[in-house]
């Protein structure tokens, strides 16, 4: 799973909006992005280094939560997407709005959402693990560590 | 700004485990290995494998508290996610660690993780740039 987390200074309305707004992503999210914001709803991607993408609105909870689903065009859906998840808390700090912005992603098996949600129950970061076994198997010990 | 026509679906079937291709991202199989690392008895024989290469199913549960049959299951878990991959050699099976799906599993990891950082930090720049509270 990557996970990152950070903390803005705008209150969770702005950030928000930031995220979900198409002509705000063109500023930001390196590809041009079209949805259908509610669960269900279609999405597309396109341009930028990651080729076009086709997805999957499956939670949206303004201001609060925001989780997709996306692949690459051409992959059947089925084969393997990743799931991304945009959670905002708003932080009640005397030096202004600000909001904690937590970014996952995660591969998302195949199979109906309720198979996927108990298979995604059993994440944590594996890092650590991969890269000891990635370096034990290639015997590229300590090589393209980050 | 955004527009949906025009993109082509072309249907690409990919080789679930074995030869993944190079570089690609393979999800599906990413997943597969995360999931079978989830366990921590899978990890502990994924650990005697990277310490000793190649071992077979006896050897691999020595000392552990379970039955052969439990052990033969992990391994089965490992093998269908790719993380280990099983050979014959004449009357037993030898299990070695297979370091393609979990350098896949890495490589997935770093470059999904690049781009976020890449991202965030233009989301960073964006919100800054912009007049705030309004």
């Amino acid at each position: 799973v990557v996970e990152r987390e950070l903390v803005l200074p705008v209150p969770a309305e702005e950030l928000w909006q930031a995220l979900t707004d198409p002509g705000a992503l063109g500023s930001w999210f390196g590809t041009s992005v079209s949805w259908d914001l509610r669960p269900g709803g279609a999405a597309h991607f396109e341009g930028g280094e990651d080729g076009d993408r086709d997805g999957l609105i499956e939670e949206v909870e303004p201001a609060r939560r925001l989780r997709f689903r996306w692949w690459p065009v051409g992959d059947d859906a089925a084969e393997g997407t990743s799931q991304v998840t945009y959670e905002l808390v708003p932080l009640d700090d005397d030096g202004g709005p600000g909001t904690r912005l937590v970014v996952t992603e995660r591969p998302a098996p195949a199979g109906p959402p309720a198979a996927s949600a108990s298979a995604t129950a059993r994440w944590t970061t594996w890092d650590g693990v991969l890269w000891s076994v990635w370096a034990a198997t290639t015997g590229a010990v300590g090589a393209g560590r980050r | 700004v955004v527009g949906v026509g025009g993109h082509h679906r072309s249907r690409r079937r990919r080789t679930p485990l074995s030869a993944p291709p190079a570089g690609g991202g393979e999800p599906a199989t990413v997943d597969a290995v995360f999931a079978a690392l989830a366990d921590s008895t899978r990890r502990q024989l994924v650990d005697r494998l990277a310490a000793s290469g190649e071992l077979n199913a006896t050897q691999l549960g020595a000392g552990m508290p379970m039955t052969r049959q439990a052990v033969a299951k992990h391994l089965a878990a490992l093998e269908a996610a790719g993380v280990v991959s099983a050979e014959r050699q004449g009357r037993e099976v030898r299990y070695r660690l297979d370091g393609e799906a979990v350098a896949q599993a890495a490589a997935w990891l770093r470059d999904v993780g690049t781009r976020w950082d890449r991202r965030l930090a233009a989301l960073r720049r964006h919100l800054g740039d912009r007049p705030s509270g309004g």
